[in-house]
């Protein structure tokens, strides 16, 4: 039985930029004088550690992680998408000078399967089981990510990981990355000129692409029948 | 195939989900704790100590000491990176409709803007007068001919399973120039101008 199509119990989305940061500056205060986030918010930030290795808070409705080699902003509100969007190209773009690796752009969609049926169906869809049965008792999917390309996209790559998460849960990752740093591009001010084209040219496209595809990852099978069997 | 997927699964990715498959069996690298700074004064030195008034001695500086060793106290718990997730929501916001908004006038009370539907781009640009009561106080400030700000519309339910109407402005941000960037971007206009010039003539 394929699996039913069921809406989008929450998501969250992220922009994860690798280079060389200094995680200690990544403050909410730092935001607010920057003129990116009210000073209302960063007066009411949440912080969870501030340290010279690694950065962790929430500004409102985002949420910032930062280490020496990963800056991750991330809402778990899908209407934050523009803002969010907003206060990386601001970020980026007061950090000219710091050297720019890779950025991707994230949808992460969890899906709350009708039953426990549902939710092995996905798993059965993605991963068929009569070739583990031969090896395995009770072989179970726990991730798979396909890797490949959109038309008229610039981005290197596209992740798509779906896994389990927690029973009746079905979690769809996917991620549009981006090599910043590249043989052809050896100026940091390209890369980072490159980080905010990406930003505001991709985005919107991105997350229309994204939340299709994790609908239409969870509908495979839908209408064709499958043969294989339940564990 | 197992190891295409491990090189190139991690970068740009984000870390959002990591249900219990991330808390099992997996190796833990030294670098996956985080310790929090500790003060010189939150060093204390334990009997042998020949240094005076009081302070203590970060770790670093212990080698090059005769004291005995340095115990810190009042010191916080390492933490380790993959418990700095991102925490799930409070409430769940299902978006029907978000339109981006370009103001075209500001009155007293009121703002004229354009709407461009964000949810989807074939429908026609559309006119609203918003009453400057809608915006956030912080947002106030911010309105200005040209500004622009995001209008979302759904319904929010909450942990209890209520459920109620969500609209929401906001403002866009950008950080102020620099005067390095105007004076880029003044190059650039006045190059354009000296280019639609010469085409002119």
């Amino acid at each position: 039985m394929a699996p039913r199509v069921v809406e989008p119990d929450h998501e969250s989305l992220s922009i994860v930029v690798l280079g060389d940061f200094n995680p200690s500056i990544f403050q909410p205060l730092w935001f607010s004088a920057n003129n990116l986030i009210p000073q209302e918010e960063a007066e009411s930030a949440e912080i969870f550690l501030i340290h010279k290795q690694v950065a962790v808070f929430s500004m409102g409705k985002i949420q910032v992680q930062v280490d020496e080699s990963r800056l991750g902003l991330t809402i778990v509100e899908s209407s934050q998408g523009p803002i969010l969007r907003d206060l990386a190209m601001g970020t980026l773009s007061i950090l000219e000078h710091t050297p720019l690796k890779a950025i991707g752009l994230n949808v992460d969609t969890v899906f709350v399967m009708q039953s426990e049926e549902d939710w092995h169906a996905v798993g059965h869809r993605m991963v068929p089981k009569q070739d583990w049965t031969q090896i395995l008792d009770s072989p179970g999917m726990q991730q798979v990510v396909v890797e490949g390309k959109r038309p008229d996209c610039r981005a290197d790559r596209i992740h798509i990981r779906v896994q389990p998460s927690g029973n009746p849960n079905v979690q769809v990752a996917i991620n549009q990355h981006y090599q910043l740093e590249t043989k052809e591009r050896t100026d940091a001010r390209e890369r980072h000129r490159e980080a905010i084209r990406v930003l505001r040219d991709d985005w919107t496209s991105f997350t229309s692409f994204a939340h299709d595809a994790a609908s239409k990852v969870l509908q495979f099978g839908q209408h064709t029948e499958g043969t294989w069997h339940h564990t | 195939m197992a190891s295409h997927m491990s090189s190139t699964i991690v970068e740009t990715s984000s870390r959002v989900a990591d249900s219990e498959l991330d808390l099992q069996t997996h190796g833990m690298r030294t670098d996956d704790w985080v310790w929090p700074d500790i003060e010189p004064n939150q060093w204390s030195t334990g009997e042998g100590e020949t240094t005076s008034g009081g302070t203590g001695t970060p770790p670093s500086q212990e080698a090059t000491r005769t004291t005995v060793q340095c115990i810190p106290r009042n010191v916080s718990a390492p933490v380790r990176k993959d418990h700095l997730t991102i925490r799930p929501p409070d409430t769940r916001v299902k978006l029907l409709q978000q339109w981006e908004c370009v103001i075209s006038r500001v009155h007293e009370d009121f703002v004229e803007c354009e709407m461009h539907d964000l949810t989807n781009d074939s429908q026609p640009v559309e006119q609203a007068d918003v009453y400057i009561d809608e915006f956030n106080h912080f947002d106030r400030a911010l309105l200005q001919e040209g500004a622009v700000f995001y209008w979302s519309i759904g319904h929010e339910t909450r942990k209890t399973g209520q459920v109620r109407r969500y609209s929401e402005l906001r403002v866009r941000r950008m950080p102020r120039l620099s005067n390095l960037r105007k004076r880029e971007i003044s190059r650039k206009a006045e190059q354009l101008c000296e280019l639609l010039q010469n085409k002119g003539k």
